[in-house]
């Protein structure tokens, strides 16, 4: 039995739809993230679940109790806010014990549970502190600690990350995944970054225009994305179009363009489709190596750790080769012949 | 060059805008029967004389009366009036919230001959109710604009964050925003305050024998009369609009300086 469900949701406003067939059933303690572009319906899904955008159909579940048409103060649910959302005129303290005053809990809980949370964020020693004077990271904590303190039923992450600096970002990840972990809360957490998504989620939903393209585990999503949009946006740039077909007893798949691409055993049958390649499975090898393209490098870009190059093939496709920095390895320029191959194995075929 | 230049004109900008303040100020503690400047002697006698006088007395009182229930009326209709306009989607907002404003827009005299004819109609003149629902009604939009410039920096989902932690509407209207627009209801209320007190034109018109507001006292005291002690109560009012206003006016009506 699923702790949340939400079934056959809908929201238009107007004549747009923001959310449409969407059903989930998440279990308890498990960490969802619902993972989209700007304006995929996934911060309006989490408004729905935490009860300020009511649907226009369709029913959401916590546990037994059906909570589509109750207010948003009455639902058990903490939301961390994008931005916070602490308030200002109200010291840490003050800002945890608000949501236990609204539920009349006793003076000595409220003052166990404020010290409880703030252990737990590891910001006992900021009590009397205004938001203010704390940093974004803090904030972040302070929100969550202030949520934690109600025990709530489920916790909803709206994009709580994003404006927070790289590497901070990455140390909170870890942090909040801990916290849920420790707590065993049952959390949906909204992002448009996969790689955060990827990081901290045990299932990812991934939505397109209002709809789920795909849900699944970070691991099933990352090997085989269910459609083209999927695939673009988990970090596949490669895509060739075009279909299978037989030539002196081989099998290949024939690309518009005419490039050749070797495929793998029980691909076969499946017709016409898109093949996918991730950037980092791409290498370059020495001219000569069997099967592989030759092209010349168009473009290339630092990325930090790994350097970004746009191939132009003979045949006119470019394709994107990411290459970790490695001493030894020189980086490559514009106009330099290259030849590219990547494992058969490592080719997704997509239907659409 | 240009720097020392406009200076200059700063200062006598400013001089200009002074002198006259000085003057009543300087004027109200002079002894001689007719305003004097620079006075020759010093003395309080004006201010005991305006003190003394019962009719100029009554006229305070009645001026602080008025403007206290005009400002306290306006206050709480202007603060709802905003928080509608800010936060709700009504059809026809816009024109709402220019209807609302309408007061500041239009001559004080047409306003007074509108709302003497209006008021004629249903027995409000020459009455302190009928002098409330006017001042109110001259002093809500002020009210109104000050509270919704600060509506305006205000982040609703402050307001979605104390309903998810369990605080229904008059919790979160009460101890979230309410404090946080407060700054601005303040603002509103004195300046409210300072409109209805210093209010002529549309009191003129629909005040009775009975109800003489200072404002009008001190124009009829000088129809007259010519000795200081209209110096005595302006320098009074001064003093108070010192300690009340320009606190209040520095803090949330001054050019911000990011």
């Amino acid at each position: 039995m699923a702790y949340l469900t939400l079934k056959n949701i809908r929201k238009t406003y107007g004549s747009s739809v923001a959310v449409e067939n969407f059903d989930l059933a998440v279990e308890a303690g498990e960490f969802i993230a619902l993972l989209g572009p700007s304006g995929c319906g996934k911060t309006t899904t989490l408004r729905m679940i935490a009860g300020f955008v009511t649907p226009t159909s369709g029913e959401i579940c916590i546990g037994d109790t059906d909570v589509t048409r109750l207010p948003a103060h009455r639902r058990n649910v903490g939301l961390v806010f994008q931005n916070y959302a602490l308030f200002p005129h109200m010291t840490v303290r003050a800002n945890i014990e608000f949501g236990l005053k609204a539920h009349h809990v006793s003076s000595g809980e409220m003052r166990a549970r404020v010290g409880f949370v703030l252990e737990l964020v590891g910001l006992a020693t900021y009590v009397d502190r205004y938001p203010r004077e704390l940093s974004g990271g803090q904030q972040q904590r302070v929100a969550l600690a202030r949520v934690l303190a109600l025990k709530p039923d489920l916790l909803l992450f709206d994009e709580p990350l994003s404006n927070l600096d790289a590497k901070l970002r990455v140390q909170m990840r870890q942090e909040i995944r801990r916290l849920q972990r420790e707590v065993g809360v049952t959390a949906v957490f909204v992002t448009h970054d996969q790689e955060e998504a990827m990081a901290m989620a045990d299932r990812i939903v991934v939505l397109e225009r209002g709809r789920i393209a795909q849900v699944g585990t970070p691991a099933e999503i990352y090997d085989r994305p269910s459609s083209r949009f999927v695939a673009n946006f988990i970090g596949i740039s490669n895509f060739f179009e075009g279909s299978i077909v037989s030539e002196e007893g081989r099998r290949v798949f024939r690309c518009k363009s005419g490039l050749e691409i070797e495929i793998v055993q029980g691909m076969d049958d499946i017709g016409a489709g898109t093949m996918a390649v991730r950037p980092e499975k791409i290498e370059f090898v020495e001219a000569g190596t069997p099967h592989a393209l030759a092209g010349t490098i168009q473009q290339a870009t630092q990325l930090g750790a790994t350097m970004e190059y746009v191939v132009l093939l003979k045949s006119g496709d470019r394709v994107i080769v990411q290459e970790q920095k490695r001493p030894r390895v020189a980086i490559r320029h514009e106009g330099h012949a290259v030849h590219i191959l990547w494992q058969v194995a490592d080719t997704i075929f997509l239907l659409s | 060059m240009i720097r020392i230049l406009l200076r200059c004109i700063n200062l006598l900008l400013l001089l200009y805008l002074m002198a006259p303040i000085i003057v009543v100020v300087a004027t109200s503690f002079g002894s001689s029967a007719y305003p004097l400047f620079p006075p020759n002697d010093l003395t309080l006698a004006w201010f005991r004389k305006f003190w003394e006088n019962p009719e100029l007395r009554e006229a305070l009182r009645l001026s602080a009366t008025l403007s206290a229930t005009s400002t306290f009326l306006a206050t709480i209709i202007g603060t709802l009036s905003s928080l509608a306009i800010v936060r709700y989607r009504v059809p026809g907002k816009s024109y709402f919230s220019v209807i609302l404003l309408s007061p500041i827009l239009f001559p004080a005299i047409v306003l007074a001959l509108a709302l003497l004819v209006a008021f004629q109609r249903v027995g409000l003149t020459q009455s302190f109710k009928g002098l409330v629902a006017a001042h109110t009604l001259l002093i809500t939009p002020f009210v109104i604009r000050l509270v919704m410039a600060s509506l305006e920096d205000f982040d609703p989902s402050l307001e979605e964050a104390a309903q998810n932690l369990g605080a229904g509407w008059w919790r979160t209207f009460t101890r979230i925003t309410l404090p946080l627009i407060r700054p601005g209801i303040l603002a509103g209320a004195v300046f409210a305050f300072i409109m209805s007190f210093d209010e002529l034109v549309v009191t003129l018109m629909l005040a009775g024998p009975e109800l003489q507001t200072l404002p009008i006292r001190i124009f009829n005291y000088v129809q007259y009369s010519s000795d200081p002690t209209i110096s005595a109560i302006s320098t009074c009012l001064i003093a108070v609009w010192l300690v009340i206003g320009i606190p209040v006016y520095a803090k949330f009506l001054s050019v911000r300086h990011s």
